[in-house]
């Protein structure tokens, strides 16, 4: 990593000694280091000459421009005059193309034609205008990756730190340092990777909150079949909630794993609630799934529903008959976890098959 | 367990490896500038501590300020008045630090801009910016403040403190950070501090640079663990219940110190008494020099500095008698891209000193009265006395280092954690 590095910088501290071409060439070198092009495709590419800037010579010319513009005011010294005058040439010949043609004809046509114009300009300006001129007939692409090449030349030469694709100055972005929390909330007993559980498949995606909304609606429909059918108990599942769950959502549940529990004895609706899934808990309920089951710690969903301030939730549960005042392990009753704001209008109404 | 400590081993091996890639990097700028360089970090008993340039003159420090690119100027930011409070907190609070996944992004108040910047003895001259000439929008902007801060209690020349600055707040507009205005801003404020005959600070940042004084970590205390997972602070592991785990961050109704109460003005003298005593026992620490400085910097201002002490009541000589502190100021990240949350409200530990009470039990008061204050985390460094509470009160380990760090001035051996009495803000 770090010899490659240091490989780069000798060519292309080599390469700032040989003038344009040598720029040329270290920002070649800089291209092929940073983007690992294909061989074969860096051939081509030599060949076109980069008659045709692509999206990141642009951008890699705006960057390097604008560090020269800010570092000629920041710190002098960086580049001297005739390198300024050399990325001037290269400047205007990759921004407007050739000098001119008017004025360059003219120039070409007479000796005396050009002192005549040029005398005209101060010193400084003809020196420019000569600069330009000098890169005449050069594409803009081509000028582009030359005013580059220059930059990172003089760079490694100054040892100056910077890069096309590095990262801004660490400083620039200010010095607060900002933290979130590492670790996931977990139990200390279960450690990070929470506990081993064998449950369905089904019931993992309920914990996961990972059940499609077509699997709900399957859930909701066939207690809604049942209900009207007359039916004690909902039926197996029939075909269209085959089809619903064909579509990459675990297999549909058969009624007796609505009363599935994990290992902590928590339930289907449990997981429901505590996720916030309010259809879900709608479907599970109709499914006649026990709104006062109970979880190792004597908890029911509605406790889970008070804690993690689901209101619809609860209402819905409290609807479907779940006990405000059941006391878990603690004492504690979903009542009394009832936030404040609450009070004062819990509506409990649900509309489902015991309504 | 075994894990755990595995893992542990890891991110700290991460960590080295982040300030080892650190050191490799070349610091163009840092290694111009009088601080302690990654290269004498090997042999630093040969470091002699104290300043790095010594007998320097005010009068020989340039007048003018530093060059900047063209259509840029610089400008004293006048924090006093509201406009020019508001103007910095624009800039800082939509271009100052995001996280690495550019969740949050930190948005100081005014009102805590005009408390941090103003404290007994501020110049507007210390609070620069830099302005587009045309239009005068404010694009960059540092800070100083004085302060008084020793640097090890067993050095010659740093035990009775130093008198230096903090520098804070740099920022530069996220457009121009290809202009490398950063160091100019860092020159432009030495300048400026060093016209006062002023010739060392500190400063912490996040980032590793030539050379910390000392690495510290942060850590949280989830106080509204649903709100946290859902703007992406922190997430439930596997299943884990979002109901178990608002349970287990359940803090108690009401605080249990007795005596515990807001600090008013009157109780600043025996404040400013308890905090120099306590930060006696720190190798890096602020050293309080008046009652105004501790006035300012303690009493209670909605949503940004919170100080609470224990009252003992009346003594013989009929005076109230303050025994115990504890402190946090409150430092809001906006929530970048959340339909329902837009901020999150952070309450930073600032100086806690159990006298009465045991650190832990002030410090879980502490807890119950941000959560009172509708804070969401509470956050706290691993420095001073902090590691002897964390387990206990349920704090998590964060994925944010703090590094300290001094200019102009070099120590042999960089700090712990539990040396550093020092909160910049």
């Amino acid at each position: 990593m770090m010899s490659a590095e240091w490989a780069r910088r000798l060519v292309v501290l080599g390469a700032a000694g040989l003038g344009l071409a040598g720029a040329a060439y270290a920002y070649r070198h800089h291209a092929s280091a940073a983007r690992a092009l294909p061989e074969r495709k860096q051939e081509l590419r030599q060949e076109e000459e980069e008659a045709v800037p692509t999206e990141k010579d642009v951008q890699d010319f705006e960057k390097a421009c604008e560090f020269v513009s800010s570092t000629t005011l920041v710190s002098a010294g960086v580049f001297g005059p005739p390198d300024l005058l050399e990325l001037y040439g290269l400047y205007k010949q990759a921004t407007e193309g050739d000098l001119n043609a008017s004025s360059s004809a003219g120039w070409a046509a007479s000796a005396w034609g050009w002192i005549k114009s040029a005398s005209s300009l101060s010193p400084r300006e003809e020196a420019k205008r000569r600069s330009w001129l000098r890169c005449r007939g050069m594409s803009r692409g081509r000028a582009m990756t030359m005013y580059v090449g220059k930059v990172l030349a003089r760079c490694a030469q100054r040892e100056l730190d910077f890069k096309l694709d590095g990262e801004p100055e660490e400083a620039e972005a200010g010095w607060v340092a900002t933290s979130t929390l590492r670790d996931a909330y977990h139990d200390e007993e279960d450690g990070e990777d929470g506990p081993e559980e064998e449950t369905s498949d089904w019931f993992n995606a309920v914990a996961d909150d990972a059940v499609t909304a077509d699997a709900i609606a399957a859930l909701a429909s066939r207690a809604t079949a049942a209900a009207a059918a007359g039916e004690t108990t909902p039926s197996t599942p029939t075909t269209t909630l085959a089809s619903a769950s064909a579509s990459g959502s675990p297999s549909f549940p058969p009624i007796e794993e609505v009363t599935e529990r994990d290992g902590k004895l928590r339930s289907c609706l449990h997981w429901a609630a505590d996720n916030g899934n309010a259809d879900l808990v709608r479907a599970l309920l109709l499914n006649r799934a026990d709104p006062n089951s109970r979880d190792e710690d004597g908890q029911t969903p509605l406790h889970y529903a008070a804690i993690c301030e689901y209101r619809e939730i609860y209402d819905m549960l409290v609807g479907a008959g779940a006990d405000e005042n059941a006391e878990d392990g603690q004492g504690e009753t979903p009542a009394s976890w009832v936030p404040e704001h609450w009070r004062g209008g819990s509506q409990k109404q649900f509309i489902g098959w015991n309504s | 367990m075994e894990d755990k400590r595995e893992i542990e081993a890891l991110l700290e091996q991460m960590h080295l490896k982040e300030k080892e890639e650190a050191m490799q990097k070349k610091h163009s700028f840092w290694e111009s500038q009088p601080v302690k360089q990654f290269s004498e970090e090997q042999n630093s008993e040969t470091v002699e501590e104290g300043p790095v340039q010594v007998n320097q003159d005010a009068k020989g420090v340039r007048e003018t300020g530093y060059a900047l690119p063209g259509g840029y100027e610089w400008c004293d930011c006048d924090i006093s008045s509201a406009e020019g409070a508001e103007e910095v907190y624009t800039l800082l609070s939509e271009n100052y630090v995001e996280d690495d996944d550019n969740m949050f992004r930190f948005n100081y108040s005014s009102h805590f801009l005009s408390w941090a910047l103003q404290p007994p003895g501020f110049k507007p001259f210390w609070h620069v910016g830099v302005r587009v000439i045309k239009s005068k929008k404010l694009v960059a902007f540092i800070s100083a403040i004085p302060a008084k801060i020793r640097v090890g209690k067993n050095s010659p020349k740093g035990k009775d403190g130093v008198s230096m600055v903090e520098i804070n707040f740099l920022c530069v507009h996220k457009k121009l950070r290809t202009k490398r205005l950063a160091p100019v801003l860092i020159r432009e404020i030495t300048r400026r501090v060093n016209l006062f005959d002023i010739w060392q600070a500190s400063y912490t940042a996040g980032v590793i640079i030539p050379t910390p004084l000392a690495t510290c970590r942060y850590f949280h205390r989830s106080l509204n663990p649903k709100k946290l997972i859902e703007v992406g602070f922190s997430k439930l592991g596997k299943r884990m219940t979002l109901s178990r785990t608002i349970k287990l961050h359940k803090l108690p109704q009401k605080t249990s110190t007795p005596g515990l109460r807001r600090m008013s003005k009157e109780d600043a003298p025996q404040v400013l008494e308890l905090l120099n005593a306590y930060l006696a026992q720190f190798d890096l620490a602020c050293l309080f020099q008046s009652v105004d400085e501790v006035e300012h910097w303690f009493l209670p201002r909605e949503n940004v500095i919170y100080t609470y002490v224990v009252d003992a009541g009346e003594g013989k000589d009929g005076k109230r008698k303050i025994t115990d502190i504890m402190s946090f100021y409150s430092l809001p990240s906006t929530i970048i891209g959340n339909e329902h949350h837009k901020e999150l409200r952070a309450a930073f530990s600032y100086y806690n000193i159990a006298n009465t009470a045991s650190l832990k039990s002030l410090m879980e008061d502490a807890l119950i009265c941000a959560r009172d204050e509708n804070f969401d985390v509470f956050n706290a460094l691993d420095i001073m006395q902090n590691a002897e509470f964390m387990k206990d009160l349920k704090f998590g380990i964060g994925d944010g280092h703090l590094q300290y760090y001094l200019y102009n001035w070099k120590v042999k051996k960089a700090l712990t954690p539990q040396q550093v009495g020092l909160v910049l803000l």
